[in-house]
């Protein structure tokens, strides 16, 4: 067979005991790649889905609707033009303009409605921003284009720069208010669950979670979230150019902080009290919150120490989860994501021991053969891995859908490693019946 | 009554204050709803239009894209490899929608479309994605499928095909091609549904590869999108009755996959229709098309162009479209029908005289895609229960027709939807007094919402685990499947101590 294996894209590196050269990123995917990269729509699905008083309206074909109606294991209710090919021969514009109506016919309660464009309709050429604007009068309500056409730009990051883009342009700072002196807003918290978790934790140490982007983000939230003292940025990748554009625009500074593992929690709780004056009141919270969760740690983690780990997930975890994982006493072999950019490598490759891996958008093949060579215990992945890994033997634990952030989140995500480490299917799978 | 606010979690005095559910069925001021509404109080939609042939947007649909059902064929095949002609979102939905439902990794290759692509069209990236596709994976096959970008801008998917192979002939010498084999399906998804993107693959796949020889006893069948079970079902009907089948997108070993270690690399499902499989097709008795909207188009093309005889429809689901299968089987072979089937069929008669009491006159709602619901309430119905409401989410005038049949034969009148979405249906079971759902995974908030219990049968479950391992159809999984919507009635009709018989 051909024993080929040139596509010009090195998307693996090991670091050796010097830094030498960080994996080229930001680049398209070669053709014929089986990415685990996804498209713009898919991006701003992603940011988009949890808000929850809008319209969802796609304006594309059915295939576009029913994909995007589900992310992060949610079901949520998508509005479609569905066209056909009479549409996409004579524009679908009409389509669009009485679907915006009927939409807002059957959803009065709606607060604004958010247009998505496809591939299709990018294609075909359909002026949805002007038709957006002429709705936007008739059916008073906002109605908002967000120009995510799957082609554009390199992977699902271009979807959530987008999905920021028409929050800040069309929503934020419509209205005032009074901003009360602990007033903050949280960007990159998608998860529901996990949005509830940070919320509570922040509301202990006294702060008030005005608006989080986008876990729990109400239209009132939204048009007056630069009314706050202070923006917690979580994700850094998908919401870094948001939080700088609110400290541009609107001068609500932000802090970097991260509640994925307990030395993050930990110190962000401090940076957090640090900025506030409420020091005290963030020792009181770490105290609390440790005492709870100590049993449980002191159960699992000597049981977790020295096992091997690898990581593959969204930009943000790819420095992020090699620090949780030294919490939990852990080895990383490697790290990787679909969609990073420089900068997360550089911080990981500060973090990883000398001999671990960074991987830019693997093909299934890449990931086969790491998973293969290196033979971790864990592998910390998405949906599309899990069943590949398993196939190897190699038990998966699923962080997107979980809640896993915090002080509790952290003991939850020792125990859903241990349950992946240590499931007993792994040991009757490598025995033989003779 | 008083109105309760759905405030998205109940409290103790909001049950308290719930009434008894009235026989009618359950009004929108009594539903519970888990999701978080929108405004503390219910507004409910304009009437004039909930149905969906009245508007032009679509809520909810219950249809997936033509690109879909030209890969879930693809991945029937062995060691063929999907090469999506479009951007990267359309490989990666669809790989997501596959891992949710069937809980297997599942290999799809995208000719990564971007901005530049949208200007020039995609022949570069059709040449170069399937030199390293065949560089990396070694596949015998690739399916290359285009999708909506693709059809828009106009890519000439046979000229580029060639220029393709000219390139691999050059690079790698002639015997490149005949380890490689292309096939293309051309899947706009504008126009059709995920069920005509598998009919179209059957097409194609057959013209690409069927090649007439000597004759054979064999007799083909193309089954539609039904689960690994449902193919081993027909397989062991095959079995019984000592014939030699060619199942074309045989799903059943490559996406129900076991787990064996070592594995090695790189991962290929053992499974799967092979090529010689594919041309012997071409030479069989007859062909079998289980599902008229899914698949039907490969079987016409068979009878037109090497005259084996087509046999279309219906689903074997329940004893009459069963019993038609296999008579149809040993007419077409010439082979008895054995003991064992017919003992199986009895079994299957046995369970429903014990459990008629339960089923008789119950109303359903059904759902799904349109083979499977036609055949669907067509058991329902011989099971003694009235199907109310009928959604085939994607339009089929063969639905429509076996439908208006079937209830005809048992005198029942359903509101039928052909085509339409999830909103119309659910909005139809809210009003109406409905005991069970018959339908896929997207029923289930519906189904939790208006408090009626649903059997989840058909395409998508991602829900629930094992439903892709069951089979439905034969006489055995009529048997499962029976059981199933007993047991659900039981669950939720009966007081736990009313069912110790």
């Amino acid at each position: 067979m051909i024993s080929v294996y040139n596509l010009n894209e090195p998307c693996i590196l090991r670091k050796g005991e010097e830094f030498t050269q960080l994996p080229p990123c930001c680049q398209p995917s070669a053709p014929g790649k089986i990415t685990g990269r996804s498209c713009a729509y898919f991006g701003a699905r992603w940011m988009l889905a949890p808000l929850k008083d809008a319209i969802h309206l796609v304006h594309g074909p059915i295939g576009c609707a029913y994909y995007g109606s589900m992310v992060r294991a949610n079901a949520y209710q998508m509005f479609s033009t569905a066209l056909e090919e009479k549409d996409i021969i004579f524009g679908g514009e009409r389509r669009l303009t009485a679907a915006l109506a009927e939409a807002r016919a059957i959803m009065p309660q709606a607060k604004y409605i958010l247009t998505y464009i496809t591939c299709s309709t990018a294609l075909i050429g359909d002026d949805v921003d002007s038709i957006c604007k002429k709705m936007e009068e008739k059916l008073d309500c906002p109605v908002i284009t967000v120009n995510c056409p799957g082609f554009k730009g390199e992977s699902e990051a271009a979807g959530h720069r987008i999905a920021y883009e028409c929050l800040l342009n069309k929503l934020i700072g419509q209205r005032e208010r009074q901003a009360g002196p602990y007033d903050i807003n949280i960007i990159g918290q998608y998860n529901v669950t996990e949005t509830r978790l940070v919320s509570s934790l922040l509301s202990k140490m006294g702060l008030n979670v005005h608006c989080v982007f986008t876990g729990e983000a109400s239209y009132e939230r939204i048009v007056t979230a630069h009314c706050v003292k202070l923006n917690l940025l979580i994700c850094q990748n998908t919401g870094r150019f948001f939080a700088e554009a609110m400290q541009k625009k609107y001068g609500v500074p932000y802090l970097k902080v991260s509640f994925f593992g307990l030395s993050e929690s930990i110190d962000s709780l401090r940076k957090i009290g640090r900025y506030f004056g409420l020091e005290k009141e963030a020792e009181r919270v770490i105290d609390e919150e440790y005492e709870v969760i100590k049993p449980q740690l002191a159960q699992l983690l000597p049981r977790l120490k020295g096992k091997r780990a690898a990581i593959f997930l969204g930009a943000a975890r790819v420095a992020n989860l090699v620090k949780t994982f030294k919490d939990l006493g852990m080895e990383v072999l490697f790290t990787g994501s679909r969609f990073g950019d420089a900068a997360n490598y550089k911080d990981a490759w500060r973090i990883v021991k000398p001999g671990s891996y960074i991987v830019d958008d693997p093909s299934d093949y890449d990931l086969e053969y790491l998973l293969y060579e290196l033979a971790p215990d864990v592998f910390i992945g998405g949906i599309k891995e899990q069943f590949l890994s398993h196939k190897f033997g190699i038990g998966l634990c699923l962080p997107q859908t979980g809640a896993y952030v915090g002080f509790k989140g952290f003991s939850s995500f020792a125990q859903s490693v241990y349950a992946a480490v240590y499931a007993p299917v792994w040991q009757l799978a490598r025995g033989e019946i003779t | 009554m008083e109105r309760i606010k759905l405030n998205g979690r109940l409290t103790v005095e909001d049950i308290n204050s719930l009434p008894e559910i009235p026989v009618e069925g359950i009004n929108y001021e009594q539903i519970y709803i888990e999701k978080e509404p929108l405004c503390p109080v219910y507004v409910p939609p304009d009437e004039t239009i909930i149905s969906s042939a009245k508007r032009s947007v679509v809520i909810d649909p219950c249809r997936l894209c033509m690109p879909f059902g030209a890969m879930w064929a693809s991945v029937g095949v062995h060691k063929c490899i999907s090469f999506v002609q479009g951007a990267q979102g359309c490989a990666t939905y669809p790989r997501y929608t596959f891992c949710r439902v069937f809980r297997e990794p599942v290999s799809i290759a995208t000719a990564s479309f971007h901005e530049d692509t949208a200007v020039f069209g995609g022949q570069k990236n059709l040449v170069e994605g399937i030199r390293n596709l065949i560089c990396r994976y070694q596949p015998e096959i690739i399916s290359i499928v285009t999708v909506c970008s693709s059809e828009i801008i106009g890519d000439d998917m046979q000229g580029y095909l060639d220029e393709a192979k000219g390139k691999l002939e050059e690079e790698f010498g002639p015997e490149i091609l005949d380890r490689v084999k292309f096939v293309i399906t051309n899947t706009p998804s504008f126009a059709g549904s995920h069920v005509e993107g598998y009919n179209r693959a059957a097409k194609s796949f057959l013209q690409a590869f069927a090649r007439k020889r000597n004759p054979s006893n064999k007799v083909n069948i193309i089954p539609g999108m039904i689960t690994p079970g449902d193919i081993r079902e027909i397989k062991h009907i095959l079995r019984l009755m000592d014939i030699e089948g060619i199942i074309l997108f045989d799903i059943s070993g490559t996406l129900d996959c076991p787990l064996r270690l070592p594995q090695s690399m790189p991962y290929y499902p053992k499974g799967g229709t092979k090529l010689p499989e594919i041309a012997d097709m071409a030479n069989s008795l007859a062909t079998f098309a289980l599902s008229q909207d899914e698949g039907g188009a490969g079987a016409a093309y068979l009878e037109k162009r090497f005259e084996i005889p087509a046999i279309v429809g219906p689903l074997p689901l329940g004893i009459y479209s069963t019993d038609r299968l296999v008579k149809k089987l040993a007419e077409v072979t010439g082979k008895p029908i054995p003991e064992e089937l017919k003992d199986e069929r009895g079994i299957l008669l046995d369970a429903m005289a014990d459990t008629f009491h339960y089923t008789m006159m119950r109303r359903v709602a059904i759902c799904g895609d349109p083979d499977i619901v036609a055949a669907a309430t067509r058991f329902a119905s011989e099971l003694g229960m009235e199907p109310a409401v009928i959604l085939s989410g994607t339009q089929s005038k063969v639905f429509e027709q076996e439908v208006r049949a079937v209830a005809e034969e048992y005198n029942f009148e359903p509101t039928i939807f052909n085509g339409g979405d999830m909103f119309e249906w659910e909005d139809f079971i809210k009003r109406e007094k409905i005991d069970l759902i018959l339908g896929n995974s997207k029923a289930t908030n519906i189904s939790k919402e208006a408090g009626i219990p649903l059997v989840r049968i058909g395409f998508p479950i991602y829900d629930r685990v094992g439903y892709q391992r069951r089979a439905n159809v034969g006489y055995r999984g009529g048997e499962y499947l029976l059981d199933l919507m007993v047991n659900t009635i039981l669950d939720s009709k009966f007081p736990d101590d009313r069912v110790h018989q």
